[in-house]
């Protein structure tokens, strides 16, 4: 084998805090060669980006890095600041976890871009210019000419991403460092923006260095893997020994909690066949509207977030909704239960109407219609202890109890979610994620609903946190048989939660069905392609799987021509259609749509 | 960018009238008028005066007849004064006060961000820790009481600089009232600077510019100077209104001729006119000091712009 392109060796990174010495990092070595993809995986906490954040001199300052990094022989951790910034952003350079705050605000994306030709290659403003324009078309950016003028708040999320890279890439650099370079992106992009990557690796030869916490990422991209866990390198190999083989039992842990897309759930679903089942919750033509901002005294427009949706929740059963950002499904949540009003359309709760419900009816409709939020720490009041948030709903629906009964009943409630009952008098802070995201669980479980929306509940948890959570919903609807509506933009969580899946697309419908119906049999393109975006865990599988691509969207989101993304025959003749669900086979629903090339 | 001032511009009109209206009214409600003095004036000769100022007219319409003039660009006679105008008197005082006020301004905002980036980049060091404690005698220690020792060291010991007046205009003569008046608004705004600058330089677009290999000096100037500079903007409009009609005492202090006394001699006598036509000027001077802060505002973010 040749010689490695950049050596770590015995690096530790030691953060001085107030509560004293924090080891981030604790002495590890691994290697990476010219040309290969090298996967750092591990949870949150776990000094992955710490340790290549060392690499690039780009620690907070309280920090203090031992050991030796070495480029091609420099070692990199005893440069001076001019020859370090040398090297950085031409031979090695960085992308980021959050695109939207990455970039500097105030600068055009293509200041931004042309400033590292000038510092590294003295280029001049043309031919910059020309070079940039070139970049951001190879990774795609459609009209470059424009979006060079543009600044950052212009774009979105998966384009800034874009803009990230390109700025990364031009002056092809030997080593590129990619710190969770599409968590926060849409499954679709997220499959766009690894496809740059590894396009980038193969033809340039660019050593890519992926940080991630998803083993379906690392799945596609990476030959080898390194685990870690607090600090340490719990296991390195290729990427077959990993997943085949792993030898750690933190590695073996972390693979048996991802969710896969393809596997069958490893615990059965609430298993009830919803025909025989009554409805709880029934939307018919659901439209719910925000009104956009007027320009002088014309009034707003409004923008249709949810567009005619129907659907029914039954007893005891947990029902799926998917989307990628902006397709409505949160504002759809928030409208069944009347979190916001609804501009058409009916929502019957329980055979009642329930947005004509005055407030005390609505009061004792909420007592059974509970929701779980996305932010688990951000959704509990700061001020208050865990046992008061838990109380307080009981105080709310139950008056009558007393303050020893509530407490027990608080106590029961713990318990079952599984928190320690010498957690009652802690505040969110002092909890850790998963913990926070129980006591909201707890929280809207404790008057015993008969229906409970999980908006994004398990998104922005660890995996192994992630399988607990879900296994503790499992359990709780087993004992309680309280309705889930479970909305996740990760469809390989829904898959192992849902009986039903319904799948958003600009506010619509454009497929309903069982979850095995769905995941294997999908009809729509809409759906085909989100799931084959989807990283599965298995390296044998990724590398023989097609990504499906449609059309791209076109039209802005405000255009009711938007809805016929997947019916571009209907865009001529009628441009306000709206495409229909059609009732394929029993209970699986699709939405019209042109038979489209892949 | 033309439109949004012009947005803007507009969006002061109604300000402007709802200020002067309730000047107009409060002033009023207030006992005693104009031509109360020691000695009473016989009733005839206040008839005429209340005729000849439209001050016999019923309220509504002295009001009216006010606002009728303002727009013509006339604030009026003075009550007291009878010499000169409104318009004039404001003149007359307006050199002083708006020469003294700039430089202030100007030197509070250079001297303030300068101190701030100082303090930001050396944090928690010495330059920064001898910012700190100068900037905290700068908002501890009142005006009056720097000027008077300010005109003792400088003035009567070491003679650089005259103690007062305003002489032949020379900076010399400046240089004491611009460092008094902007004393407390360079501490002001090197605390707003520093602290903003510490926020924008942890922030992740500065590492992404680290990573890019950018030096320190283009990092600063480039990526972190206007995003800092935003709080600081947005306290130059209520700066401008301290400074101009601060210079009230420092006038006092100064013995500089500006328009501060004209103001206070107005307000004691209930010299209507004189009152309102400074209070107006004053307005306009702020709100259009605000206008100019929003429109730096929208070149500092173009988020600001579209919205």
């Amino acid at each position: 084998m040749t010689n490695p392109i950049l050596t770590i060796e015995d690096l530790t990174v030691t953060f001085k805090t107030q509560e004293g010495l924090v080891n981030a990092v604790n002495g590890i070595s691994c290697e990476l060669y010219a040309g290969e993809c090298l996967g750092i995986v591990g949870e949150s906490g776990s000094g992955k980006s710490q340790t290549f954040l060392a690499a690039m001199s780009l620690l907070a300052k309280n920090a203090t890095v031992s050991g030796a990094i070495h480029y091609k022989g420099t070692s990199l951790l005893n440069l001076n600041r001019q020859e370090r910034n040398h090297l950085l952003g031409d031979r090695l350079s960085m992308i980021f976890q959050d695109p939207l705050t990455s970039l500097t605000p105030h600068m055009k994306v293509g200041e931004q871009m042309q400033e590292v030709l000038s510092v590294h290659q003295n280029m001049g403003e043309k031919e910059a210019q020309q070079l940039c324009e070139q970049w951001l078309y190879r990774v795609r950016i459609p009209d470059a000419k424009q979006r060079i003028n543009q600044y950052p708040h212009e774009l979105s999320g998966g384009m800034r991403q874009r803009v990230m890279i390109a700025m990364a890439m031009l002056c092809k650099p030997d080593i590129l460092i990619a710190d969770e370079p599409s968590t926060a992106l849409d499954v679709t992009v997220q499959a766009d923006i690894l496809d740059l990557m590894t396009e980038f690796r193969t033809e340039l030869g660019t050593a890519i260095v992926l940080i991630t916490h998803d083993m379906g990422v690392v799945a596609r991209m990476c030959q080898r893997i390194a685990v870690m866990q607090s600090g340490y390198f719990v296991e390195q190999g290729t990427a077959d020994e990993i997943f085949y083989q792993p030898q750690n039992d933190y590695t073996k842990m972390l693979l048996a909690a991802v969710p896969r897309l393809n596997a069958a759930s490893p615990t059965p679903k609430s298993g009830i066949d919803t025909s025989k089942q009554e409805a709880l919750l029934d939307a018919r033509h659901v439209v719910t509207e925000y009104k956009l901002p007027g320009k002088w005294l014309k009034p707003g427009k409004a923008f249709r977030a949810v567009n005619q949706v129907s659907l029914t929740v039954h007893k005891g059963e947990t029902l799926g909704i998917v989307g990628e950002s902006g397709s409505g499904k949160s504002t759809l949540a928030r409208s069944l239960i009347r979190l916001i009003g609804i501009a058409d359309g009916q929502i019957t709760w329980l055979g009642k109407d329930l947005h004509s419900l005055d407030a005390q009816q609505l009061r004792i409709a909420r007592s059974d219609m509970q929701i779980v939020f996305q932010d688990p720490l951000a959704s509990l009041d700061p001020s208050r202890t865990i046992g008061y948030s838990i109380t307080e709903p009981l105080g709310v629906h139950q008056p009558s109890l007393t303050a020893a009964d509530k407490r027990q009943r608080v106590m029961d409630m713990m318990n079952s979610v599984g928190l320690d009952s010498s957690l009652y008098t802690r505040y969110p802070h002092e909890l850790s994620g998963g913990q926070n995201q129980r006591v909201g669980i707890a929280r809207a479980m404790i008057i015993n609903p008969k229906l409970v929306i999980c908006d994004e509940a398990v998104s922005a948890l660890d995996v192994s946190i992630q399988a607990q959570i879900m296994e503790l919903l499992k359990d709780l609807q087993r004992r309680t048989g309280v309705a889930i509506v479970f909305i996740s933009h990760d469809l390989s969580v829904v898959s192992h939660l849902a009986d039903r899946v319904l799948v958003m697309y600009r506010g619509a419908v454009v497929e309903l069905a069982d979850s095995i119906a769905l995941f294997h049999n999908a009809r729509h393109p809409y759906t085909q392609q989100l799931i084959a975006a989807v990283p599965i865990p298995d390296p044998k599988i990724e590398s023989q799987r097609q990504r499906i691509k449609v059309n791209e969207a076109t039209v802005s989101a405000l255009n009711p021509a938007s809805q016929l993304r997947f019916m571009p025959s209907k865009l001529d003749t009628d441009p306000n259609y709206m495409p229909k669900l059609i009732e394929v086979s029993a209970g699986h629903w699709v939405a019209e749509h042109d038979e489209l090339k892949q | 960018m033309l439109a949004y001032a012009l947005k803007r511009l507009l969006s002061t009109i109604p300000v402007l009238w709802i200020a002067i209206t309730a000047c107009f009214f409060i002033l009023r409600l207030a006992p005693g008028g104009p031509f109360d003095g020691e000695r009473p004036l016989p009733q005839a000769i206040k008839d005429n005066l209340a005729a000849h100022y439209n001050l016999d007219k019923p309220l509504i319409e002295q009001y009216l007849i006010y606002i009728g003039n303002v727009l013509k660009g006339d604030l009026g006679p003075s009550f007291i004064n009878q010499d000169f105008n409104v318009a004039e008197q404001l003149l007359s005082g307006l050199p002083y006060t708006l020469t003294l006020g700039t430089s202030a301004f100007v030197f509070a905002v250079l001297a303030g961000i300068l101190a701030g980036i100082a303090g930001a980049l050396y944090k928690n060091s010495l330059p920064d820790y001898l910012l700190g404690l100068f900037i905290l005698l700068g908002l501890v220690v009142p005006n009056f009481l720097v000027a008077p020792i300010l005109q003792l060291v400088f003035g009567l010991q070491l003679d650089w600089l005259p103690v007062g007046g305003w002489g032949d205009g020379s900076i010399a003569f400046l240089v004491l009232p611009v460092v008094v008046l902007a004393l407390p608004h360079i501490a002001r705004i090197s605390r707003l600077m520093r602290g903003a600058l510490i926020e924008v330089l942890n922030s992740n677009y500065i590492r992404t510019a680290r990573s890019k290999g950018l030096s320190r000096t283009r990092i600063v100037v480039r990526h972190a100077l206007k995003p800092a500079l935003m709080p600081v903007v947005s306290y130059l409009g209520p700066a401008a209104g301290f400074l101009l009609t601060g210079s009230v005492i420092v006038e006092t202090i100064f013995g500089l001729p500006g328009i501060g006394r004209y103001f206070i001699n107005a307000a004691l006598n209930r010299d209507y006119g004189m009152v309102l036509g400074t209070v107006i000027f004053y307005m306009v001077l702020i709100v259009v000091l605000n206008l100019i802060v929003d429109i730096l505002y929208a070149w500092l973010d173009p988020r600001v712009r579209t919205q």
